[in-house]
């Protein structure tokens, strides 16, 4: 069965695994780590909508608006070389398929609970929408100043 | 409700692209972004099992433990990077030949 759930799990899994794969066709590697972080944005919206809540906020706290911003401000004036992606594009699809083959006939239960993080959630609920708010918030903060810091930085250099 | 093996299959897809641009890759910058991927991963499979099983707990500590290794990894790559870039050095694993036995 196919509910809402599950299409909105299924947007922002391809939301999230296009922007990984987004991060090998970059030819600037602060493009290639703001497609990182676009991911593991997605990978928070998975998290809230298949109900860990708590989890994809601290997704969105330590990855999204830590570690890359920490990364996007190291390496954001560096530039690659890269040749064919056609070949990684490829083997994409063998280890994916054969990461399949391997994987088929797993049959894990289906019960869902509130998961681990349950009790920590209990605190917290009710603060969602607001806590995400804020953490995007944050976010978009942390890569303005990014922003505003390269454009000085050419304007004094 | 929706079914565990979605989950699993995005994370096939994630490892998959990670694995193969180990593979091809030659910037070592980008390879430790695969790197991450594949830590990214191995986070939402392993939320999506935390979900969708009764968790004793054990869970959330091996999600913490991902996380930390994920973030030191990072930690570790941009003070590579610093350090390589001051020295004048590339980032071209095909010419980092130091650390071939």
């Amino acid at each position: 069965m196919f509910d809402i759930v599950s299409a909105g799990f299924a947007i922002f899994a391809v939301f999230t695994v296009g922007a990984a794969l987004a991060v090998f066709f970059q030819r600037s590697l602060m493009r290639a780590v703001a497609a990182l972080t676009v991911s593991f944005v997605g990978s928070a919206v998975i998290f809230y909508v298949i109900g860990q809540g708590f989890i994809a906020l601290l997704q969105l706290l330590v990855f999204v608006g830590g570690l890359s911003t920490y990364l996007i401000v190291a390496v954001s004036s560096e530039h690659r070389e890269f040749g064919s992606r056609s070949i990684l594009v490829a083997l994409a699809v063998l280890f994916e398929i054969g990461l399949s083959v391997m994987l088929i006939g797993l049959q894990p239960g289906q019960q869902q609970s509130a998961g681990a993080s349950g009790y920590m959630a209990a605190a917290l609920a009710g603060y969602w929408p607001l806590l995400f708010v804020i953490a995007l918030a944050l976010f978009g903060a942390a890569m303005a100043s990014v922003l505003v810091i390269r454009r000085f930085v050419r304007l004094v250099v | 409700m929706m079914e565990l093996a979605y989950i699993i299959g995005a994370c096939i897809a994630l490892v998959g692209i990670s694995l193969a641009a180990i593979v091809v890759e030659r910037n070592l910058i980008v390879i430790m972004l695969a790197v991450e991927l594949v830590f990214l991963a191995s986070t939402v499979a392993l939320v999506g099992f935390m979900t969708y099983s009764q968790g004793s707990g054990l869970g959330i500590m091996a999600l913490l433990s991902i996380w930390a290794v994920a973030s030191i990894e990072i930690i570790t790559l941009v003070a590579f990077y610093v350090y390589m870039k001051a020295r004048g050095y590339g980032f071209d694993v095909s010419l980092l030949s130091r650390l071939k036995w």
